[in-house]
């Protein structure tokens, strides 16, 4: 993950957006092979489990590329939402496979209130860096 | 040294970020399928109250049952021998009670005990169905039993194991409870859960002390209110297939996944003490397997005027004195029994 955020060039959005298409490509793919699998059984949180890589990965890294460099979010928020899509991701699979399986569970929302406080996170990072660093805001976490 | 150090810097927030999503995916995944919590024993789960209740529900219902009983033995065209002795314990004719515990057994039939049972297989929509005709003489033959005796989540055993464990006659997989945290649990006059089950269906069937059926909704009554008006069983899975005589699915209003054609249990009831089991086999070359409407259909066809879907799928399972009688399909398609939570049996 974090090979995506060594700097803000529209290279490295490039890279960043490559690299959730792929995730997206793989959840997509892995959705139809269990769904193969699951007697016909299915579960909306499969089926749509590679929206959050593809809405929210991909589509906003290619829309960096063509953002002004000032626009662009530093590494700590990058870090964030990527931790948050990652989340939301990971949720949905637990709901899908649990609920294919015939159960009911209430761990997803673990999984639901997480990537959303995270998510707040990345924006209150990036609003609270760009108010204390005005233009530079690319704060490297580590 | 120097290189390995930078990676592990550069990289330790993603490493931890991902170690953190990872352990907390595993908890959930082992909590959800496989680690067993038994909250208590069903020999000790039997509260006063319950106890109160179902002895309750019993008394006012004595009546009711007896005629029940003497029209069904009537019915049952069982010797009158047998009949006598299976509803009489009060006769202490030792040569009575010798023809009590004779019961006439074929591989598909048992005869005796004021217990009927006889096991058609039919064939429906490509798919093999086990019809299990079941009339009794007392509204206590018909029973549910909980994997290992006792209560919990991922407390499991095979319908067979639970069917010797109680000495069922005859015994089909029932709602498996534990795969759910919520939904009210009443098993044998006990109450072990009280809170409301959560997603589309909360349609429970309520089986009484004089062995009728009603289906209720966990939505609008409480599990003590059900315990207090007679209930000793109660099965939580749905949806109901067959209320009041009429199909309570169709073809329309059918989610995807009741569509599918799949392995099905359901219990559906004809008149007093007068019951039909259904397990149908699926996911095999030989059988397809039933939609939910097909399978209310075949329930309907024996006159049924309330029925039930049960867990179905890998869970599907029929025994009868001790033999599997149906395909169960495990991990897929293979054929083999899958442990359940609890099962619905008759027994003596």
């Amino acid at each position: 993950m974090s090979t995506l955020l060594r700097d803000g060039t529209p290279a490295d959005w490039r890279k960043t957006a490559l690299t959730y298409g792929i995730i997206a490509a793989f959840c997509g793919i892995f959705s139809v092979v269990y769904l193969q699998f699951s007697h016909k059984e299915s579960s909306p949180f499969l089926v749509w489990l590679f929206a959050p890589s593809l809405l929210l990965g991909m589509i906003p890294a290619l829309l960096m590329r063509r953002t002004r460099p000032i626009r662009r979010p530093g590494i700590a928020v990058r870090r964030v939402w990527n931790t948050a899509v990652a989340t939301l991701t990971c949720g949905m699979l637990i709901r899908a496979i649990i609920n294919i399986s015939g159960r009911y569970t209430e761990y997803d929302r673990i999984y639901w209130v997480l990537s959303g406080v995270l998510f707040l996170a990345a924006a209150v990072i990036d609003v609270l860096l760009r108010f204390a660093k005005g233009t530079d805001n690319r704060v490297d976490m580590t | 040294m120097t290189h390995k150090n930078s990676f592990l810097r550069r990289h330790i927030y993603a490493l931890l970020s991902s170690l953190m999503l990872a352990v907390l995916t595993g908890f959930v995944l082992l909590d959800t399928f496989v680690l067993p919590h038994a909250i208590t024993s069903a020999a000790t789960a039997v509260l006063p109250h319950a106890i109160t209740s179902a002895a309750t529900a019993t008394t006012t219902s004595t009546q009711a049952t007896q005629t029940a009983e003497s029209q069904t033995q009537t019915s049952l065209g069982m010797s009158s021998t047998v009949v006598n002795a299976a509803a009489s314990t009060a006769q202490t004719d030792s040569q009575s009670e010798a023809a009590s515990n004779e019961a006439v057994v074929t591989d598909s039939t048992y005869l005796g005990n004021g217990i009927r049972i006889v096991i058609t297989t039919v064939r429906t929509a490509d798919t093999n169905a086990y019809v299990a005709d079941v009339q009794l003489s007392r509204a206590d033959s018909l029973k549910t039993a909980l994997a290992q005796n006792t209560f919990g989540s991922n407390i499991t055993q095979t319908t067979s194991e639970i069917a010797a464990a109680n000495s069922a006659i005859l015994a089909i997989n029932g709602d498996y409870y534990g795969a759910n945290k919520r939904g009210y649990v009443i098993k044998n006059g006990a109450l072990y859960r009280d809170t409301v089950r959560q997603g589309d269906v909360t349609q429970d069937l309520a089986i009484y002390a004089d062995g009728s059926f009603e289906m209720i909704d966990e939505t609008e009554v409480t599990a003590q209110e059900l315990l207090d008006s007679g209930v000793v069983q109660l099965l939580s899975f749905g949806p109901a297939l067959i209320e009041n005589g009429t199909l309570q699915v169709s073809a329309a209003d059918e989610v995807s996944r009741a569509k599918s054609s799949n392995p099905r249990t359901a219990i559906g009831i004809i008149d007093e003490l007068h019951y039909i089991f259904v397990v149908a086999d699926g996911r095999t070359g030989e059988s397809e397997g039933l939609s939910l409407l097909a399978l209310a259909q075949l329930i309907e066809s024996y006159g049924c005027v309330t029925a039930y879907n049960l867990d179905g799928g890998g869970s599907s399972t029929m025994v009868f004195n001790g033999t599997v009688v149906n395909q169960p399909t495990t991990n897929g398609t293979m054929i083999s029994e899958r442990v359940v939570s609890d099962i619905v049996y008759i027994a003596a």
